[in-house]
């Protein structure tokens, strides 16, 4: 089934920042972000979207994709 | 938020009372009866007991089932865990118990009014916790998006 996938880990590794790290740049805390990392998440805040595109200087849809839930990324 | 505190605590003690009223007519319920059809010159009276004392002793447990769980769900409300799929469960075994005892008093009450009317207040307890339920579900539901909104 297609559903929207976060690539935070990817944009993270990518731009060689740790959770803890991004978590305080963008305010809010690790355990909140590590749901969003792990696709656990229901929805999300264009504030939030908005302050991880400023801090990985990334548009929103280098974060977000719809694909398969268990397509290899 | 302190007044929900208090109405919590007292609900609790209320709920503690109850148990130990229920737990006091359990062992007492068939003595007083006798005592009360005799004061007042009532003839019958092992029918009369009877009538009263098998359809409670068969609710009783339900009754130590309903106050058990209403102590529980007090205790998860005073923790602060309100909108939680336990608590709906426990709702549902409170309606399912309330609806026992609503059965039970039509069957052995049928046409014994206060028996009668209390199936009817049970009856009407377990339909009314039945719409809670529905509307506690759906507040979990929103209340775990709500939490996953990051």
């Amino acid at each position: 089934m297609k559903t929207i996938i976060v690539n935070l880990d990817i944009m993270m590794a990518r731009r060689r920042i740790s959770l803890g790290e991004l978590a305080n740049r963008v305010g809010i805390t690790q355990a909140n972000l590590s749901i969003l990392k792990n696709n656990k998440a229901k929805a999300i805040r264009f504030s939030t979207l908005e302050a991880l595109c400023r801090e990985l200087d990334c548009q929103p849809a280098d974060l977000l994709s719809y694909e398969e839930e268990d397509s290899p990324r | 938020m302190k007044h929900v505190k208090i109405y919590t605590i007292i609900s609790f003690v209320i709920t503690l009372l109850l148990i130990v009223l229920l737990t006091a007519m359990v062992f007492g319920l068939p003595t007083f009866l006798e005592w009360y059809y005799t004061e007042y010159g009532l003839r019958d009276v092992p029918r009369a007991v009877k009538r009263i004392t098998v359809p409670f002793y068969f609710c009783a447990p339900a009754g130590y089932i309903i106050l058990g769980l209403l102590a529980k769900l007090l205790d998860n409300v005073r923790k602060d865990s309100i909108f939680t799929m336990q608590n709906v469960t426990l709702f549902r075994i409170i309606s399912v118990c309330a609806l026992y005892v609503g059965v039970i008093c039509i069957c052995f009450g049928w046409g014994y009014i206060p028996l009668t009317a209390i199936s009817f207040a049970a009856l009407f307890i377990a339909l009314l916790l039945q719409v809670l339920i529905c509307l506690l579900a759906t507040a979990c539901r929103i209340a775990e998006e709500n939490s996953l909104t990051i």
